[in-house]
């Protein structure tokens, strides 16, 4: 499965215009290492199908790359909120994202749709798989390996794919308070934004 | 335990209520078309330099456009809520970070700027370093001497003094500490006035009580009949060369793109007040003259490395006046241009930054991060471009014209890191903490300063593996004499005949101390000799 699904990437990959590999950025030159149907993918000329349904950013796939991701990372947080579970998440993260500027979403989706190679999960996880295809146990595995890959490429994907989600569920209300943080005064005048 | 969560504001006067019915306020959500706007003095950025510099102007009787990308919102909008201030009131929301993702940068975005966010402490420059601006990059007139009468009348129009309530718990800490240590500590000078010490400063004063721009100068200059622009990017600076004749800007829609919409603004004199990254990026957009290549150079931060301390007792870092207490023991200890120095204060921890600083992921983070309210966070503000080998960073554009900004962390800054990591662990082993970790990757809590001392020689100083910050972006607009300076000591750019540079930009190298009174004192300097010129009283 995994295999296919970088032969997929592969195949599919449109032509890549020279003005598209300029604009590939940190990231974008880093899949070129890892071969040039990375390049393609991280284009997204071959027609990227905009944000998933309920969400204001997040595309289908970025979901389903993440949605396996949560429970490990987030470890008891969010069983710690009555009825959450990945996707609430994920919703948070989109929300975050709704704060950035064009250029460093561009830079995080960048590294998403590396993350979608194979390649490049084996190069920082150690492990070919998507997410989606490991046991729970097994992805707690593949981000410790992450983590103590000491890559200096390495530690900037973990930081700018970890950070940002672990922030994004403690910035909601409800994952804050788990923390033991009884939460903010009431501005009686502020809607809720 | 500490829980202010079920506390009511109420009834706050709000000098923005009535904005639309008293004032000359366009929103740029609303621009679609084109049209020309004029004025005698447009302002671009509405922090501390564009804030000042409007009270100075527009009491004096000049027309004056004020020109700000982030939206208009004030304490009715403020729902104390982290993820709302994040994304509403801060640049790229919190995911503004130097180019190899190494240094997180936290920048207001917003009407009034940084100065709606910052924790309020109000600190003079430094002698030692305005003497290092004149000595070594020719600036004039800036001798504390000069300057202090500047600082006192600012002083007195925010409300700054020492902060007279004790300490938060959080803050307790550098009490504690440097008194068991004999260390050098004080209290922060802080700009409020009837504080209700509750400690949302970070998310926008919900009283009021935060003497930001936002309640004092810019509603000063619109009552004197300024004209607020909001959601509105100034896109690029027109000139031929030798003079700017307009501002191209572009209103942006209630989620920052474009309408399609373009405002030009015409006024015979130009302040570029967009602070650190901003004003060299408006800069560089407009492809200003820079015959020596300077726009966006010598960008200091003040890297900012942390330390999270373990407490029997409550602290709840949440709650409180968030920054009362300081230490100087090590911010000019090698002399101002020998080893980089670090001042010593404490920062607030609401959960998401929390887990965002403390980092890891699973099982032990979680343990980490729900140990919250006993846990206090010191920081280390490391005083950079004092140093010939510390060039700071420098600001470029993505190919969307969004700046960014590459800070190489060199050994000399990287050894700061590591001495102020030591620094604050012992400071808060002496206050009592029951375990420490300092803001590493690789570093654990600590049980001992003894422990933690034998460890943390063997721990890796490299971007990404040490945690670091910061919140005070300077220079990129160097002021000096004629050799060495973009803009002269007067905050004129050198190359252009009628665009000024009134913030943060101008600082030759960070402070040593946070930014804002600077900005202030400098800019009231600065603002009030171009008024008399413009317009003598």
């Amino acid at each position: 499965m995994s295999q296919g699904t970088l032969s997929s990437k592969l195949s599919s990959g449109d032509g890549v215009s020279r003005r598209g590999f300029l604009k590939l950025g940190f990231w974008g030159a880093t899949a070129l290492t890892l071969g040039a149907g990375g390049a393609g993918l991280l284009t997204g000329c071959s027609g990227d199908p905009g944000p998933a349904s309920g969400f204001d950013y997040l595309r289908q796939k970025d979901l389903e790359l993440l949605r396996p991701l949560m429970a490990p990372l987030l470890a008891g947080g969010l069983e710690a909120v009555p009825g959450a579970g990945p996707d609430q998440a994920l919703a948070a993260f989109d929300r975050l994202l709704a704060g950035g500027s064009d250029g460093a979403r561009g830079q995080l989706f960048q590294l998403l749709d590396l993350l979608q190679l194979g390649a490049a999960r084996w190069w920082l996880t150690g492990t070919w798989a998507h997410f989606a295809d490991q046991e729970p146990t097994q992805l707690r595995d593949t981000l410790q390996t992450w983590a103590d890959n000491d890559g200096g490429f390495a530690r900037l994907a973990f930081k700018g794919l970890t950070q940002p989600l672990m922030m994004a569920w403690y910035v909601t209300p409800e994952g804050g308070r788990t923390t033991g943080y009884p939460g903010p005064p009431r501005n009686l005048a502020a809607k809720s934004a | 335990m500490q829980d202010l969560s079920q506390r009511k504001i109420q009834n706050i006067a709000d000098p923005w209520a009535n904005a639309d019915d008293k004032w000359s306020v366009i929103d740029g959500a609303t621009e679609t078309g084109q049209r020309t706007l004029e004025a005698d003095v447009v302002i671009i950025g509405t922090g501390a330099g564009g804030g000042v510099s409007a009270e100075i102007l527009a009491r004096r009787g000049l027309k004056v456009i004020l020109i700000e990308a982030g939206r208009l919102r004030s304490s009715r909008d403020f729902t104390l809520n982290e993820g709302d201030a994040y994304r509403e009131l801060y640049q790229e929301g919190t995911l503004r970070a130097t180019q190899d993702g190494a240094i997180t940068i936290l920048q207001g975005r917003t009407v009034g700027g940084t100065t709606v966010v910052n924790w309020t402490s109000s600190f003079r420059t430094p002698g030692e370093t305005l003497d290092h601006w004149r000595d070594r990059f020719g600036v004039t007139g800036t001798a504390r001497a000069d300057l202090d009468p500047y600082f006192q009348r600012m002083e007195e129009r925010l409300g700054v003094e020492p902060w007279a309530m004790p300490p938060n718990a959080n803050n307790d800490v550098i009490k504690r500490g440097c008194e068991k240590l004999g260390w050098d500590w004080s209290v922060i000078p802080r700009n409020v006035r009837g504080c209700w010490n509750i400690g949302y400063c970070g998310m926008g004063c919900p009283t009021n009580a935060k003497q930001s721009m936002l309640v004092t100068t810019l509603p000063a200059a619109m009552d004197a009949g300024a004209t607020l622009i909001h959601s509105a990017r100034a896109e690029r600076l027109i000139h031929d060369g030798q003079k700017v004749t307009a501002v191209e800007v572009r209103p942006l829609d209630q989620r920052k793109q474009p309408t399609g919409g373009l405002l030009t603004v015409r006024a015979p004199t130009v302040i570029a007040a967009g602070g650190g990254i901003q004003t060299p990026a408006l800069l560089l957009r407009s492809e200003t003259p820079d015959p020596r290549e300077q726009v966006g150079k010598r960008t200091f931060l003040h890297v900012t490395s942390f330390a999270f301390g373990h407490y029997d007792e409550e602290v709840a870092p949440y709650y409180g006046a968030p920054q009362s207490l300081h230490s100087d023991q090590f911010t000019f200890a090698d002399g101002v241009d020998g080893a980089i120095g670090y001042k010593l204060e404490m920062m607030p921890l609401h959960p998401g930054l929390t887990a965002a600083l403390l980092g890891g992921f699973g099982e032990p983070a979680r343990q980490q991060v729900t140990e919250l309210p006993r846990l206090a966070a010191s920081i280390a503000l490391l005083r950079d471009g004092f140093h010939e080998d510390s060039p700071g960073g420098t600001v470029s554009l993505r190919d969307n014209g969004e700046p960014q900004l590459d800070y190489p962390l060199s050994d000399y800054v990287l050894d700061g890191a590591r001495r102020s990591l030591l620094s604050q662990v012992e400071m808060q082993f002496a206050a009592g903490a029951r375990a420490v970790r300092p803001g590493h990757t690789r570093a654990p809590y600590y049980d001992s300063w003894k422990q933690a001392r034998e460890a943390m020689a063997t721990l890796p100083y490299q971007p990404l593996e040490v945690t670091l910050g910061s919140a005070h972006v300077m220079g990129g607009c160097a002021m000096g004499d004629e050799q060495r300076g973009l803009v002269d000591s007067q905050g004129r750019y050198r190359h252009l005949d009628n665009l000024y540079v009134f913030d943060g930009s101008v600082f030759p190298t960070s402070l040593g101390v946070n930014p804002q009174l600077s900005i202030y004192g400098l800019t009231a300097r600065n603002a009030q000799a171009l008024a008399d010129r413009l317009k003598p009283a």
